[in-house]
């Protein structure tokens, strides 16, 4: 009898450690000054620059994916290799603010159909505390087929709109994503493995920021 | 006990279920793949309550006993590391786990302490809980041996 009493507190010790921890290691309230909305993208007109604060998601270091940067609240919110912190309409309105022309040319048909995005063509860089330079998108990519990047701006609100996924930039051609790698035809992904590049990116949940320009040839 | 017990194992198969839900393209591109572990998890649980309710089995807490319960961990992990290597096996279960549980800010390394705790925790539990029942039925024995 004792022995089952011993058994019952040390049950109940178990499970309050468990909440304890659980509780313990849950992230800090969402609005932090770090993630307050306002500094989740930063616009500048002038510069034609966006600048949008991610997150890495270390998933994507061994697990294969096809999203880039996608928004955090969006359906594919955990899907990407960034975890953006601002949305992808804002995003959208910041590319037009800047002078950014949407290709618009892509149909969800055509996501078996191996064609490729249009749109204004777009310089990505990336950089985090600590890194003190920017270096290119596609350095922090690792793809089975590697080809140079070449994201343009696709445009696809009405898909973005109805879809609901939350994608930024895809790393293929996409009818869906804001912007998307042109290098890679749609469907491509099917044959093609990127992953995030853990050689390159800092560890799991590092702020990066992702910067995007029009491209300079 | 024997909820703890059913819970636990049911814990272990909804691992493995989550992980062979994510080696599904489909699945994983449109569900949250730890849901689908959860839902294993109950399922598991609400079955064998069904399981004993029509067959009257009066075995259930024997059955799941540490013996029985590590052999379950012992298979359902080596699934996983077949299934996904040591390198993914590190990453992959944490991140299904915290997208489940939506704690996107919680590091790899802290799920992961969090699960071996809740694996070694239970089944310490259960090794203390197994010793307890069997006393208790020596004791139980040598009393009716005495009163009779």
């Amino acid at each position: 009898m004792k022995l089952t009493k011993i058994v019952k507190a040390a049950l109940g010790l178990t499970l309050s450690l468990v909440i304890f921890a659980g509780c313990s290691a849950a992230p800090a309230p969402a609005e932090t000054p770090a993630e307050a909305p306002a500094a989740m993208m930063v616009v500048d007109k002038d510069k034609k620059e966006i600048r949008m604060e991610t997150e890495v998601n270390a998933k994507y270091f061994t697990e294969p994916t096809r999203h880039g940067v996608v928004f955090k609240d969006g359906s594919n919110g955990e899907k990407s290799v960034l975890r953006g912190l601002a949305d992808q309409f804002e995003f959208h309105q910041a590319l037009v603010d800047i002078g950014m022309e949407p290709g618009n040319n892509l149909a969800l048909e055509d996501m078996k159909k191996s064609k490729k995005v249009e749109g204004d063509q777009l310089d990505v860089f990336v950089t985090w505390d600590g890194l003190g330079k920017e270096i290119p998108f596609e350095d922090i990519i690792k793809s089975s087929d590697p080809r140079p990047m070449d994201i343009r701006f696709g445009g696809n609100l009405e898909n973005a709109t109805a879809k609901k996924t939350g994608c930024v930039l895809c790393l293929d051609s996409c009818a869906v994503g804001i912007t998307s790698n042109s290098s890679y035809a749609t469907g491509e992904s099917d044959n093609v493995q990127f992953y995030g590049n853990s050689e390159v990116l800092p560890e799991d949940g590092t702020i990066v920021t992702v910067i995007f320009r029009p491209h300079s040839s | 006990m024997k909820h703890f017990k059913i819970l636990y194992n049911g814990f272990i198969i909804s691992i493995l279920v989550s992980v062979l839900s994510f080696q599904n393209e489909w699945l994983e591109m449109r569900v949250n793949v730890g849901h689908i572990g959860f839902a294993a998890m109950i399922l598991f649980y609400l079955s064998v309550l069904v399981f004993e309710r029509r067959t009257g089995s009066t075995q259930i807490k024997k059955r799941f006993g540490i013996r029985n319960s590590l052999l379950n961990l012992t298979v359902c992990m080596s699934g996983v590391y077949v299934l996904l290597g040591a390198q993914r096996m590190a990453a992959l279960p944490a991140a299904i786990l915290r997208e489940a549980i939506y704690l996107r800010k919680v590091p790899f390394t802290q799920i992961n302490a969090g699960v071996l705790g809740i694996l070694a925790g239970g089944l310490f539990i259960m090794m203390i809980s197994d010793r307890a029942e069997k006393t208790e039925s020596l004791t139980g024995a040598s009393e009716e041996r005495t009163v009779a």
